[in-house]
């Protein structure tokens, strides 16, 4: 019975998904489905450290702000073709994930923190006072969307299939990922690190292509966010974004395949409702992570769903979530 | 002579200022029993914790297979052909008893690195895994989490996660703690049921188990060794009677 | 010659404030395990209420009281009734200080509005000490001065004060430290309260060299990361050696490079993480 049920559920996401465009006809709506598209392959790219490696990142914002930054600087303002400078953007920073990862496995835990948020922070330094390079705090525009295969990238709609695509690729090697042998090693490290270096496993090098991995899809999250504002400023690279895709993260349940997806539709859809009344986004999102740490640990979605079912006051159906809670997890 | 499948010389492992290993040399021959035993606090699961690389020695050489590797990683001695079990159980334990073994042998096999092959559809793998858990007597609950299982059947799953990399050494870090009598008498049958050619070094606290097992008896006391011989020649030597029998 | 002297002094005055905010978070981290993020907001928000104070008419060494004051407080409450919750789930205690450091950001945005704020130096410390041709400004002095005496000051209680030999023994082994009787919470609670307060001086002492603005938290907050990493957990000698370090080669590196300032600050970061983990003067790996 169950199979089927979840097959049917699955093929009405994915229909519903489909014909979005259709269902909502106004462009503002098919745009804001694309960012969150765009929001969820970086949420993804990060799940794979915090939700299946436990190492929490804060410093995510670097793959996709130098992906955007490359492709921009590259296709507009140094006269590289399309395809090539989306190829070089993404080939550079996920090389920039090689000496991140190098630099930040040095530490676990808190030190890894630490060191992802400060290389991060940095990165959002230089893209600040390196105008010369950078545009400085009036960042980098003039990209003009591609039209691949003789798509107008520029209709929203077409844009949005256009992304969709690439969500779907992305789940779709992740989900590989997830299940592979390398993927399986990634999670035997967060369970029991010191177990796996007894059990044969090189826990520095699982990390470390775990985290490359990641880098590689937080580029090209970074490159579909620079067709996408055809601009990028410092603010991507900021801890802000990186804090936004770690709330995407935890707010969708860590270590679940398709929680990273449904975080980045509530932050994005959070963002754009909150932004059009109020300019305090910050503050929102400062007390929504305060809010989750101290009542929801496991994930606003696997919270909520906690919440309600204590409040039918019937007990949990299924087994606890497989994965560690960010804020309970290894920290060490 | 052959050469020693387990070889120290001069070993010292100092924590802050506190030496927790003082000086200790051993050689082990292939095939040998070896009983490491001594009061809590010896030294012995450090020695142990030396062995398998989870951290360097402050002083001293470890060879295994002849090899030098004091200066390797746990998981290249590993791949050496050593394996060990742990005092305090480290199971994977949201995964079930099937899948703790395969994650054992996925350490010491290529696929370890294959970011895109589905491990669920190595079958030979989960057949090897299967087989090996019946070893020890645990297909029955094969597809139970750790979590839904006893005590005596997690320590035999340490033993299994062991075996099943096929090693030529074998380090057991209290196998028999906190088991019942008949758990007891089910784990020594198993660990007399291994293959002659695997050298094993094992420490433990019941001396009626532990003597039948061992071919040699090292004592430890304060992180030095105090006696070592066979079997006859421990019991006999009123050093043993000191430190490790209280009187 | 004189471009070297003069930028070193700057750079030992910028490293200075530095000191005085990251030998805070530093000892914070060392011992409570907490990478407290809000620590570069701590120091903004202690400045805007300096500035505040001293436009109402207080003056310049009472607004640093008020600062210090005003964050001490506000440390000591969150430490109080949010950390102490989460004891023992650091990534929790991250996250929060995280949550945190956001709300203080933007309300400091909403009271004193986008548009930085200067800070009047104290009328006592204005001017500049001549030396033959070289002009120090004698508040900059004053800053090293003052970073100086922290250290000192910071050195007697860890080495020589009964408190310190607690914060000593909860660094090393804080389980140890529990069983030998210290009652850690009201040492997480004094040493959290400390640190805070030095976050908050340090913004308002900061004023008159850096001036207020949104931001100040973002760029100091990384700076102080980095000092820790540099100079290794809950060592104040790390510390302060780091902090100068960074003071130097941010200072000589914006003069001399002024694009790539923050690109040179990723150097010793990696050589230091490539080759001594620990950090310089750390016992443990971060």
């Amino acid at each position: 019975m169950r199979v089927p049920s979840s097959m049917i559920s699955w093929l009405v996401a994915v229909a519903a998904l489909l014909a979005l465009p259709w269902l909502v006809t106004s462009d503002y709506y098919v745009n804001i489905a694309s960012q969150i598209v765009i929001a969820a392959i970086l949420a993804l790219s990060l799940n794979l450290l915090i939700g299946f490696g436990g190492m929490t990142s804060l410093g995510h914002a670097a793959y996709l702000g130098v992906a955007a930054y490359l492709s921009i600087y590259l296709t507009a303002h140094a006269g590289f073709g399309h395809l090539a400078g989306a190829l070089i953007a993404i080939g550079a920073t996920t090389v920039l994930a090689m000496l991140f990862g190098f630099l930040a496995l040095r530490a676990s835990g808190l030190g890894f923190l630490m060191i992802t948020l400060a290389l991060g922070q940095i990165l959002w330094g230089v893209a600040y006072r390196w105008a010369s390079l950078t545009g400085g705090d009036n960042g980098l525009g003039g990209l003009k969307r591609p039209h691949p295969f003789g798509l107008n990238l520029m209709d929203p709609a077409i844009f949005y299939y256009f992304v969709l695509a690439f969500l779907g690729i992305a789940l779709w090697c992740i989900a590989r990922f997830v299940q592979s042998g390398l993927g399986q090693s990634l999670q035997g490290t967060r369970d029991q690190p010191r177990r796996m270096r007894a059990l044969g496993y090189e826990v520095w090098l699982i990390q470390w292509l775990s985290f490359v991995f990641a880098g590689f899809w937080g580029a090209v999250a970074g490159l579909l966010y620079a067709y996408y504002h055809q601009f990028v400023s410092p603010q991507t690279l900021h801890l802000t974004t990186s804090a936004e895709a770690l709330l995407m993260v935890i707010a969708g349940g860590t270590g679940t395949l398709l929680g990273p997806v449904v975080g980045a539709a509530l932050v994005v859809i959070l963002k754009n409702i909150v932004s059009a009344y109020i300019t305090r986004w910050l503050i929102l999102l400062g007390v929504i992570f305060v809010a989750i740490v101290l009542f929801m640990p496991e994930g606003l979605v696997p919270g909520l769903t906690r919440w309600v079912r204590a409040l039918r006051n019937r007990p949990p159906a299924d087994k606890p979530a497989d994965a560690p809670s960010v804020a309970k997890g290894p920290a060490r | 002579m052959t050469t020693p499948v387990l070889e120290v010389a001069g070993l010292f492992r100092y924590f802050g200022g506190l030496p927790a290993v003082r000086d200790v040399s051993m050689r082990i021959p292939v095939g040998e029993r070896r009983l490491l035993l001594g009061p809590n606090g010896a030294g012995k699961t450090t020695f142990f914790n030396l062995i398998a690389g989870d951290f360097p020695p402050s002083q001293g050489e470890i060879r295994i297979f002849g090899q030098n590797v004091t200066r390797k990683s746990a998981s290249q001695r590993t791949h050496l052909g050593m394996a060990r079990t742990y005092q305090i159980i480290t199971l994977f334990s949201k995964n079930t008893l099937l899948h703790n073994v395969v994650i054992s042998l996925v350490g010491l096999r290529k696929i370890r690195f294959n970011p895109w092959s589905d491990l669920r559809r190595q079958t030979s793998l989960w057949e090897e895994a299967r087989a090996t858990l019946a070893l020890v007597g645990l297909e029955h609950v094969a597809d139970r989490t750790v979590a839904e299982t006893s005590y005596g059947e997690r320590r035999r799953l340490e033993i299994a996660m062991a075996l099943a990399q096929k090693p030529k050494l074998l380090l057991l870090d209290e196998p028999l703690a906190g088991l019942s009598a008949d758990e007891r008498q089910d784990v020594q049958r198993l660990l007399q049921s291994i293959p002659r050619d695997v050298t094993i070094v094992m420490i433990e606290h019941d001396m009626d188990v532990a003597l039948a097992f061992a071919d040699v008896i090292t004592v430890m006391q304060h992180g030095q060794v105090v006696v070592e011989g066979s079997r006859a020649d421990v019991v006999a030597d009123p050093r043993t009677r000191e430190v490790y029998l209280g009187h | 010659m004189n471009f070297w002297i003069i930028q070193g002094l700057n750079g030992l005055a910028f490293g200075s404030l530095l000191f005085i905010l990251a030998s805070g978070f530093s000892l914070i981290f060392g011992l409570m395990r907490i990478v407290n993020l809000s620590h570069g907001a701590y120091f903004m928000l202690g400045a805007y209420v300096g500035v505040s104070a001293i436009e109402a008419g207080v003056n310049f060494w009472i607004a640093i009281l008020i600062g210090g004051g005003a964050i001490c407080i506000l440390g000591t409450l969150i430490e109080r009734f949010i950390l102490r919750r989460l004891n023992g789930q650091p990534l929790a205690q991250v996250l929060v200080t995280l949550g945190i450091a956001f709300i203080i950001a933007d309300t400091c945005v909403w009271i004193w509005t986008g548009d930085p704020r200067p800070v009047p130096m104290p009328r006592e410390l204005a001017g500049a000490l001549r030396v033959s041709n070289l002009a120090f400004p004698i508040y900059r002095l004053f800053v090293i001065g003052v970073a100086f005496a922290l250290a000192a000051a910071l050195w007697l209680l860890l080495e020589r004060s009964r408190l310190g030999a607690m914060i000593r023994a909860g660094v090393d082994d804080l389980p140890m430290a529990r069983a030998m009787g210290i009652r850690t919470s009201l040492l997480f609670s004094a040493v959290f309260c400390l640190g805070s307060a030095l976050a908050g001086a340090g913004g308002v002492l900061a004023g008159p060299i850096l001036s207020v603005y949104p931001g100040l938290d973002s760029d100091m907050l990384p700076l102080a990361l980095v000092v820790v990493i540099l100079g290794g957990v809950g060592s104040l000698v790390g510390a302060f050696v780091g902090s100068l370090l960074i003071g130097f080669i941010y200072s000589y590196g914006q003069a001399l490079f002024p694009d790539l300032a923050y690109v040179i600050l990723f150097l010793p970061m990696v050589l230091v993480l490539t080759l001594r983990p620990t950090g310089l003067f750390g016992r443990q790996a971060i």
